[in-house]
């Protein structure tokens, strides 16, 4: 007899087990984290045995345990010459934002001045700025402050057309309600524009960052008595191929280092101004 | 009742010579104090375009527009305005952004303090006071945009398809939020919408709009008792309204082809 009023039967669900979902989780993580790990490492071994196997003339690409032997080796002098560049790396990087920053501010803040400079800008975007390296020796002489005005120079693009753009990123019915409460331009600007741009500034931010120490590296390699720059081009020039190995390896550490604290204070102010 | 919105021949004409292009032509009516008006059409009618000169948001090409018993020629703070999206500011907690208005127009925000919990609650927010919009839904988001319309307690109140970004049961939760809150505050309120049946749940009177020319074509008296409940949308009459409407709306259509 059939049972009309019986419920239907309970669709199997296929079961899930929590073993089975965390290992997939896990799968993924770990491979995310070790999959390049493994790769950097076939590399370096493949470049070992190229290099001693086939017996490749340490002046021309010495194995990395030499690198590695070098960079223990000469540490102390190495790392010497790591602080000013460093420094000046940062030095170049932290004004180059408030730069930015402001004149992205004033280009949204004024038409006039938004025209007479945006075309400009972005021609100077076009210039390749490495090329002009040679003349800010000129122009400033051989110490740190010409090198940091270059690296300014080249950093603060980035900054300032991605702060722009977040200035700019503003909703126009938020603007209309801006007006609607009779909002100034000053008061949008300082109110509305600039807690909508953190993602954009930081986004520039980070791209600032990498170029800043690749302006400092070219101006020591152009006129420097110091720096890892100055290293690499001493040891280059005496066939030291190991050595400025290791000096590129440690600017490798330090552009990773000031990348990672770009991060940081992204995560920080992010979660302060809750964006998701 | 006295008059509290009113359109003289209101047009919007962009671009010059050639290129002109009339969003809105000509178009006049009124809305009494303490009404409810729908502007209904077809998207590109230019009832958006009208409701942002009403706002004072968008120049007059010609004619007139007088609110609350002043011309309007800037945007007014006695004017609520409700947009598509919610536009909330995602660093504020709903109940700082319900006040938003508040501290921009440089008033106590003491005074509204109360106000601005009592609207949230008003609008099922009230245990959400304190969440940023990145935490609320989207019609949660769109309720507090609600609120803040209303907390300085604007004479008129102007929605621009309020509801319309949103999916159609959190719609219909809206519609009885927004009926629930005109039936306390009674504000003068001109709603943009192309939902017919939105429209006839919600208004007093519903203004049809045709496209190009984009003018009223219709001025239809939607004849049901208030308070209002849902459950109208099941009947006869509101149904045979909203086919009558529709065939308007057709109608317009039609003609310019």
């Amino acid at each position: 007899m059939i049972d009309e009023h019986a419920s239907p039967a309970p669709v199997p669900v296929p079961a899930i087990g929590a073993a089975s979902v965390l290992a997939g989780v896990w799968s993924n993580q770990l491979s995310a984290l070790v999959l390049p790990i493994i790769t950097a490492i076939l590399f370096m071994l493949a470049w070992q045995a190229v290099t001693v196997i086939g017996g490749i003339s340490p002046t021309i690409l010495p194995p990395p345990t030499m690198v590695l032997d070098q960079l223990v080796e000469n540490f102390p002098l190495i790392l010497k010459h790591t602080l000013p560049t460093t420094y000046e790396t940062l030095l170049a990087f932290a004004i180059s934002i408030p730069l930015g920053i402001a004149l992205a501010a004033l280009m949204v803040y004024s038409t006039t001045a938004y025209q007479a400079l945006y075309p400009n800008i972005i021609f100077f975007q076009l210039v390749p700025k490495i090329a002009l390296a040679p003349l800010f020796i000129v122009w400033l002489g051989i110490g740190s402050p010409s090198r940091i005005t270059f690296s300014i120079f080249i950093c603060f693009f980035p900054i300032l057309i991605a702060t722009a753009a977040g200035l700019q990123s503003v909703e126009q019915n938020m603007l209309r309600l801006c007006r609607s409460l009779r909002m100034s331009e000053w008061q949008v600007l300082i109110r509305i524009r600039f807690p909508s741009s953190p993602p954009f500034i930081f986004s520039g931010m980070k791209v600032a960052v990498t170029l800043a120490i690749i302006g400092i590296v070219v101006g020591e390699f152009i006129a420097s008595q110091s720096g890892l720059g100055y290293l690499i081009l001493f040891a280059s020039s005496r066939q030291q191929t190991d050595l400025a190995l290791a000096c590129i390896a440690v600017l490798c550490v330090v552009g990773l280092v000031l990348y990672g604290g770009v991060v940081i204070a992204e995560r920080i102010i992010m979660r302060l101004y809750d964006f998701r | 009742m006295p008059v509290e919105i009113s359109c003289e021949r209101a047009r919007k004409i962009y671009g010059k010579g050639a290129a002109a292009f009339e969003a809105v032509n000509s178009v006049s009516f009124s809305v009494e104090k303490g009404e409810f008006v729908s502007l209904l059409g077809p998207s590109g009618c230019g009832k958006s375009t009208l409701l942002m000169m009403i706002a004072g948001l968008e120049s007059i090409s010609a004619g007139a527009i007088v609110a609350a018993g002043e011309p309007m020629i800037e945007p007014r703070p006695d004017i609520g305005i409700v947009f598509q999206d919610p536009t909330l500011l995602p660093w504020k907690t709903a109940l700082q952004n319900v006040l938003f208005p508040i501290e921009m127009l440089h008033r106590n925000r003491a005074d509204y303090l109360d106000q601005a919990i009592k609207l949230l609650d008003l609008v099922g927010l009230g245990e959400a006071v304190n969440k940023r919009p990145g935490q609320l839904s989207g019609g949660m988001r769109q309720r507090v945009s609600l609120c803040r319309a209303l907390i300085a307690d604007p004479s008129i109140l102007l929605m621009d398809e309020p509801f319309s970004a949103l999916d159609a049961i959190t719609r219909d939760d809206m519609n009885i939020v927004l009926l629930d809150l005109w039936e306390r505050y009674r504000k003068t309120v001109l709603f943009v919408t192309h939902s017919i049946r939105e429209a006839v749940l919600l208004s007093d009177r519903i203004l049809v709009m045709g496209r190009s020319p984009s003018r009223i074509v219709a001025d239809v008296k939607v004849p049901f008792a208030r308070p209002r409940h849902f459950a109208i949308g099941d009947s006869v009459e509101f149904n045979e309204l909203c086919g009558l409407l529709r065939d308007q709306i057709n109608a317009a259509r039609e003609k310019r082809h």
